[in-house]
């Protein structure tokens, strides 16, 4: 069924076929949420809020655009969104590591800790997280979802140039960044 | 590039990363909530509204009282009229 039929459906009272959206959609939300965040429970909550977010405005979706690049803007939003409430969460974060208490960064919630080493991994996380949000974005929906750049462009609301741009700079800040992890 | 292999590496990992299996029943749930939610608010605000109109009829009411300055003035007691109040003021006792 198509996007639009769905949406049809839906606003017409049919709510079994939001469902069906939500089977659709669900697992590209979670992963770039994953990108943004690197925590399952973190991204299980912006899933969340994102399909709440969809559901409230659905009868506002005017079609200007694709449903998906749509639902793609909300969750990049709702995601940064996250980021930026839980900047203090975070810092509590620090704090407990340095106390030694158990932190979601554990080994026990990110395999990736086990394949590339603890370390390893929250420095390449915090290289990624300290992009600026419209590189970050541009390459989390390039290397997390393997997103053409045209459809990034449509996303962000600007060139395709300008997505080229922002994937260069993303990977000369994050080859800077990591550079002395080479080797290790 | 070295760089470029962690990076992947990384970004493999997470992408391999399942959500929870109860994650869509917990949406469905929500969405469930934030609309009854949205009925539930009426009630609340028809009380609102009506404690408002109350309040503005009491004021509107009390306002039309107006006592008449003689009639006024025919509730007010003056202590000094009072009488044997001599008796008992400081002021002229002797």
């Amino acid at each position: 069924m198509q996007d639009s039929e769905l949406i049809e459906n839906i606003l017409n009272g049919k709510t079994q076929y939001f469902e069906v959206l939500i089977d659709k959609y669900q697992p590209a939300v979670f992963l770039t949420a994953i990108g943004f965040v690197h925590v399952k429970e973190d991204a299980e909550d912006i899933v969340q809020e994102v399909f709440v977010k969809v559901y409230q405005s659905l009868a506002g979706f005017k079609g200007d655009a694709s449903f998906s690049t749509w639902l793609y803007r909300i969750t990049v939003n709702v995601s940064l969104n996250h980021l930026n409430r839980n900047k203090f969460r975070l810092l509590i974060g620090f704090t407990d590591n340095l106390l030694h208490h158990e932190n979601r960064y554990s080994e026990d919630l990110n395999p990736a800790d086990e394949i590339i080493g603890n370390e390893n991994a929250r420095i390449i996380r915090k290289a990624i997280d300290s992009l600026p949000d419209k590189q970050r974005t541009a390459f989390v929906l390039s290397k997390y979802e393997d997103m053409p750049q045209k459809q990034i462009a449509e996303i962000l609301q600007v060139t395709e140039g300008a997505v080229e741009q922002l994937l260069q700079r993303a990977k000369q800040s994050l080859q800077k960044k990591l550079k002395h992890l080479v080797g290790k | 590039m070295k760089t470029q292999e962690l990076l992947d590496k990384l970004i493999d990992a997470e992408k391999n990363i399942v959500p929870d299996s109860e994650l869509k029943k917990k949406i469905l749930t929500e969405t469930t909530e934030q609309q009854h939610k949205h009925y539930v608010l009426w009630p609340k605000l028809a009380i609102a509204a009506s404690i408002a109109i109350v309040f503005m009829l009491g004021v509107k009411l009390g306002g039309k009282f107006n006592v008449h300055e003689a009639a006024y003035s025919s509730i007010v007691i003056d202590d000094n009229k009072i009488e044997n109040l001599d008796f008992y003021s400081d002021a002229v006792y002797e």
